[in-house]
C-alpha cells in the first residue's frame, strides 16, 4: 500500500471518536467503577493518543469514550479557551467525532475537557468535567514506592500528609500547596485533584457536575460524583484557604478587563514591567464585559 | 550516680506478661529435616547456625521469653546470635517461620489482661496499627527508623499523627502536635530550639535522642531498643542509659533491650537472656547470670567484658 492510498478518504476514515469500541468500553468500565468508589485511582489500560503523554492524553480518553452525537464540547487551557492545547483539543475531538458541536459558554456544555481550572460559572447536574491529571497520586510527595501507596491508600494511612503540611507550618507559618492540594473524598481516599489552584477545590464539595480525572501517563481513573464530600487536607487550628488576591494594602484586586472581584485572577507582566491582573476564566470574563457594555447601551440609549 | 536496678514489681503481684513469645523460629533458606537439631550452640564443631544440609541460616531457634508490665528484659550474645532478628520479628518487619507472641495492652480501651493477640495473626492493618500504637523501637541506625528529610518534630508529628489518626478522623490540631513534640524532645534532653531542624545536622547521640522521643510519642507499654549505645561515645552513652533509666522511672514500659554491651545490662536490666546461635543458652536475674555464669558460653562472654 502506497503513500496515496493511505491518504485516500476510505483509508482516513476511523470509528466516532478515534479509539476503538472495545477500548471505550474498557474506560467505561474504569470510569463506572471510578464513580463507585469515589476517589479511588482505577488502573486502566491507557491507549497511544495523538498527542504526546502528559498533554492531555488522560483526559481525552475519557471524552472520547463518552462524547456522543448531540453533546456539545467546551475546552478548557488553565482558564482559557483559545490557548494553542485548547484549540487543538477542541480541532482534534470534533474533527473525530462528526456531530460535536465545539463551544465557549459554559451553559451551553454538556461536556468539558479542562486543564487545570473549573469554570467560574456554577455548573449544572446534566454537565460532565473531565479533568487532565499529570500526577494522580496526592501520596506521591511522600512516598516512592507505588505498592506501598497503594496499601496506605487502602488503609487511609495519610499521616505523612499531614506531615507534609506541619513541615510547611513551621518553615512559613502557612500551608503553601498551591496546586494539587490533596483532599479527601467521601471521609476515604486522598486524592490528588490535578493542578487546580486552591481556589477551585471547594467547587468540588458537593458538586452538581460528574467530576472525572484521568491520567494517561500514569494510566489512572477517577472520579468526584456530584453531591459528594471533598474536604481539603487541614488542621483543626490552621485551616485550608483559598487564595485571597489581595493587595499590598489589603484590597481585593480586581480584573482589569471586566473589574470582577469574585473570580480568581491570573497575574500579567505589561510590557512597561507592571503588573495587571485578569480573570483566568477567560470566557467568564468576555461575558462580563458583554454585560457590561450593553447594560451601557441600553443606559445611554434611554431617553 | 548511683541507680538501684529497676525491679519489675508487676511480675511480684502476678500480672500476666504483656508480651509472651513462645518457640519463636526464625529460618533464612530451605528448612530441611534435620535443620533446627544440627544448628545451634551444642552442634559439633563449637556450635554454629548454618545447616550444614541445606545451607540455611537459623536466626532463631525456638525462642520462648516473656515480658512483664514494666520490665526491662536483656537479651546479649554475640554478633549473629539472633538477637536482632528477635526484635524485628517482634516489631514484625519480618514474618518467623513457627511461633507464637501474645500481646497483651491493657492501655486498650476495652481490653482486659485477658485478652490476648497473636501478633504474628495480624493482617497488615493490624500489624501497621500495633507498630503505630502500642510498640516502639528504637533501632541502632537511627537513619532506619527517622526520615532525615523532614524535620526533627515532623518525625515526631508523623508518629503522633499515625497514632491519632482513627480519633482525629482528619482534623488534628497542630497546635497540640507542636507541643507533644517540644515536651517529648525537652525530655529527651534534645535542645528544643532546634526542633525545625533536620536530623541530619544533630550529632549520632541526639539523632539517637530523637529516635527516644519518636518511640516514646505514643507513650507505648512496649519499647524495643536495638543496640542503641553502640557507636557512640562513652559520656553520650552514659547519658542515654541515664535517660532510658529516667524516662522508663515515669512512663513504665516493658522494655526489651537487645546489646552486647555488658555494662549496659548491668544498668539497666532486671532479667537477662543470653542468645548464642540462635538459642537461649542462659537466661534469669541479671545478677545470678552475670555474677555466677552457668553455661560456658556465658562464662566466656562475662569474663570477656573489659
Amino acid at each position: 500500500m502506497n503513500l496515496a492510498e493511505l491518504q485516500s478518504p476510505q483509508h482516513r476514515e476511523h470509528t466516532f471518536g478515534l479509539i476503538d469500541e472495545t477500548a471505550k468500553r474498557e474506560i467505561r468500565r474504569a470510569t463506572l467503577k471510578a464513580v463507585c468508589v469515589p476517589g479511588y485511582q482505577v488502573p486502566f489500560a491507557s491507549r497511544e493518543m495523538p498527542l504526546a503523554r502528559g498533554f492531555g492524553t488522560g483526559g481525552l480518553q475519557l471524552t472520547l469514550s463518552m462524547i456522543g452525537e448531540g453533546d456539545t464540547l467546551k475546552v478548557i487551557d488553565q482558564g482559557s479557551d483559545e490557548s494553542v492545547n485548547a484549540c487543538n483539543m477542541r480541532d482534534l475531538i470534533t474533527r473525530v467525532c462528526p456531530g460535536v458541536e465545539p463551544t465557549f459558554k459554559t451553559e451551553d456544555a454538556s461536556i468539558f475537557q479542562t486543564r487545570h481550572r473549573i469554570p467560574e460559572t456554577p455548573m449544572r447536574e446534566d454537565q460532565t468535567l473531565v479533568f487532565q491529571v499529570p500526577y494522580p497520586d496526592a501520596l506521591v510527595v511522600v512516598e516512592a514506592n507505588e505498592a506501598r501507596r497503594v496499601q496506605m491508600h487502602g488503609e487511609a494511612d495519610y499521616a505523612r500528609l499531614f506531615v507534609k503540611l506541619y513541615e510547611d507550618i513551621v518553615q512559613y507559618d502557612e500551608i503553601t500547596l498551591s496546586h494539587r492540594y490533596p483532599t479527601r473524598i467521601h471521609g476515604h481516599y486522598i486524592i490528588d485533584p490535578s493542578p487546580i489552584p486552591r481556589y477551585d477545590v471547594p467547587k468540588l464539595h458537593q458538586s452538581k457536575q460528574l467530576n472525572l480525572f484521568g491520567a494517561g501517563r500514569e494510566k489512572k481513573i477517577y472520579a468526584v460524583p456530584p453531591y459528594t464530600e471533598a474536604k481539603p487536607l487541614e488542621f483543626q487550628d490552621v485551616n485550608f484557604r483559598v487564595e485571597d488576591h489581595l493587595d499590598d494594602s489589603g484590597r481585593r484586586l480586581t480584573c482589569c478587563k471586566c473589574g470582577a472581584d469574585n473570580t480568581f485572577l491570573d497575574e500579567l507582566v505589561l510590557t512597561d514591567g507592571s503588573r495587571a491582573y485578569a480573570c483566568s476564566d477567560t470566557e467568564y470574563c468576555r461575558r462580563m464585559v458583554m454585560q457590561a457594555k450593553a447594560a451601557r447601551q441600553t443606559e445611554g440609549g434611554t431617553p | 550516680m548511683i541507680r538501684s536496678i529497676p525491679v519489675s514489681t508487676d511480675a511480684e503481684q502476678g500480672l500476666p506478661p504483656v508480651l509472651e513469645v513462645d518457640g519463636l523460629t526464625k529460618v533464612y533458606g530451605p528448612i530441611g529435616p534435620r535443620t533446627l537439631e544440627r544448628t545451634g550452640p551444642d552442634a559439633p564443631g563449637g556450635g554454629t547456625n548454618i545447616c550444614p544440609d541445606t545451607g540455611s541460616v537459623v536466626a532463631l531457634n525456638n525462642v520462648s521469653l516473656k515480658l512483664y508490665p514494666g520490665q526491662i528484659l536483656a537479651v546479649i550474645g554475640e554478633s549473629g546470635s539472633g538477637k536482632s532478628t528477635l526484635l524485628k520479628t517482634l516489631y514484625l518487619d519480618e514474618p518467623p517461620t513457627e511461633g507464637s507472641a501474645l500481646f497483651r495492652d491493657p492501655g486498650l480501651p476495652g481490653n482486659t489482661w485477658d485478652q490476648a493477640h497473636d501478633l504474628f495473626l495480624y493482617n497488615p492493618a493490624q500489624a501497621r496499627r500495633l507498630r503505630d500504637r502500642h510498640i516502639g523501637i528504637v533501632r541502632q541506625n537511627p537513619k532506619l527508623e527517622l526520615n532525615f528529610n523532614i524535620s526533627a518534630g515532623g518525625n515526631i508529628a508523623e508518629r503522633v499523627l499515625a497514632a491519632n489518626a482513627a480519633e482525629l478522623q482528619g482534623h488534628p490540631h497542630y497546635g497540640d502536635i507542636r507541643q507533644r513534640a517540644l515536651d517529648l524532645l525537652s525530655e529527651t534532653q534534645v535542645p528544643t530550639a532546634r526542633i525545625d531542624e533536620r536530623p541530619g545536622n544533630f550529632s549520632g547521640g541526639m539523632q539517637q535522642r530523637v529516635q527516644i522521643a519518636k518511640a516514646l510519642a505514643i507513650q507505648p507499654p512496649v519499647l524495643l531498643l536495638d543496640e542503641i549505645t553502640t557507636g557512640l561515645d562513652l559520656s553520650v552513652q552514659a547519658r542515654i542509659i541515664d535517660l532510658i533509666l529516667d524516662l522508663h522511672d515515669r512512663l513504665q514500659p516493658a522494655i526489651l533491650l537487645v546489646t552486647h554491651d555488658i555494662s549496659v545490662v548491668r544498668t539497666l536490666a532486671s532479667q537477662t537472656i543470653v542468645m548464642r546461635y540462635g538459642q537461649i543458652v542462659e537466661q534469669g536475674l541479671t545478677d545470678q547470670v552475670l555474677e555466677d555464669p552457668q553455661h560456658p558460653y556465658t562464662q566466656e562472654l562475662v569474663n570477656a567484658a573489659l
